[in-house]
């Protein structure tokens, strides 16, 4: 029994949920796309896809424009898992947040909910409000369970840093960044902890400063990350990852800087730990650094 | 500023400038980044469809958002001709 949600594992067939993609991994994160669309059902979650889905949209630029365009774009994406009768996932924490709140608005202002249905209605379609929306971190440690996780996985011997993202605190009790945490300790060996780790990627600032948002932001974060020597750099937000793959090459070309750690997903450790090889989800393409010496290590433990 | 110029209206809302490029290619594709050659390539190696199905795949999502943006009238707000995809003021 989870405390958050109250519901029995035995009392329900597989949590169903679709998956909501946003702008940036299923372009340039494909390797994390395809772990979590291969990890998940071993896990026993039903997965597929929010079809047709937009941009989430951007709560931080549409909210102070506005709040019509957040929440009208945004019940367009929910609606479209909820045509599917599912509920909605997301991995990146900045899309979560822009959902989660234009959910949880829609769901508790009928007005508000009257509003964004006169706007869907031009396009033939209408929002109930009848889903819920929930962080990929949530359905891994609530639904499947860390103990079940702890069965299946196969721990990786790595020593890896994370970053949880600004957005991943969304809740007072910080229960994200907790899951984050046990999830990753639980697939790996070790979990090295630097002081800059809660410093924002430096996302938002980039729209009014990109050398403020590039130097005192993301390049903070890895030159803490290169004092540890991790073996890998472990995110979960799509916005975090677009924002520090910018950096790096801001930086490597104006001032040669290098940081040669990967920056990957927590799906790719759950879905190497669950035995799906690097080749099978595309760990190898687009990465900002080469993934070999992970691959490696875990070639290692696994044998 | 109103009792000095009663009739005076804002024209566009300000936006950074590092977000009107995105705009556009929200309103144009419904997404912020394209789908290219290389994302399809990388994605039928990853074991993915080549096109995501979001609205890089149903077009038509991109048709509904903009014609959500016009019925807010936003377009006319942030001073955005969406037949053209140009900004009316600089």
């Amino acid at each position: 029994m989870t405390e958050e949600t109250g519901i029995s594992r035995q009392d329900s067939t597989f949590p169903r949920y679709a998956f909501f993609l946003g702008c940036v991994m299923p372009v340039k994160m494909p390797w994390a796309e395809s772990a979590i669309m291969k990890s998940l059902p071993l896990l026993e979650i039903d997965l597929t896809y929010v079809t047709r889905s937009t941009c989430c949209p951007r709560a931080g630029v549409w909210i102070s424009v506005d709040k019509r365009v957040w929440l009208t774009l945004a019940a367009y994406n929910l609606l479209q898992a909820e045509h599917a009768g599912r509920d909605l996932m997301a991995s990146c924490n900045g899309c979560y947040v822009t959902l989660y709140e234009a959910n949880k608005t829609l769901k508790e202002d009928p007005a508000e909910l009257r509003m964004v249905n006169e706007y869907l209605k031009t396009t033939n379609n209408h929002y109930n409000a009848s889903i819920r929306v929930r962080h990929l971190l949530e359905v891994l440690y609530e639904d499947v369970g860390i103990d079940v996780i702890r069965r299946k996985a196969h721990r990786i011997p790595l020593r890896v840093a994370l970053h949880p993202g600004c957005h991943m605190r969304i809740f007072e009790d910080g229960r994200l960044v907790r899951y984050f945490t046990e999830l990753t300790a639980t697939l790996v060996d070790e979990v090295v902890h630097y002081e800059a780790e809660q410093i924002c990627c430096g996302l938002q600032a980039n729209l009014a400063d990109r050398e403020f948002a590039t130097y005192e932001r993301a390049k903070e974060k890895f030159d803490a990350i290169k004092k540890l020597d991790p073996d890998a750099l472990v995110i979960v937000c799509s916005g975090c990852y677009d924002q520090f793959e910018r950096a790096l090459k801001i930086l490597e070309k104006d001032i040669g800087y290098r940081f040669d750690i990967p920056v990957i997903h927590l799906a790719e450790l759950l879905a190497l730990s669950l035995g799906i090889g690097p080749d099978e989800f595309g760990m190898r393409l687009l990465r900002t650094s080469p993934v070999e010496r992970i691959i490696e290590k875990w070639e290692g433990g696994m044998g | 500023m109103n009792e000095l110029f009663p009739w005076r209206r804002p024209v566009k809302v300000p936006l950074p400038p590092g977000v009107k490029p995105q705009l556009i290619r929200h309103f144009s594709i419904g997404l912020l980044y394209p789908v290219t050659e290389e994302t399809m390539e990388c994605r039928r190696k990853a074991g993915l469809d080549p096109v995501p199905p979001t609205a890089h795949r149903f077009p038509d999502a991109a048709e509904d958002i903009r014609t959500l943006i016009r019925a807010m009238k936003v377009d006319k707000t942030i001073g955005l001709d969406l037949d053209t995809m140009e900004y009316l003021f600089s």
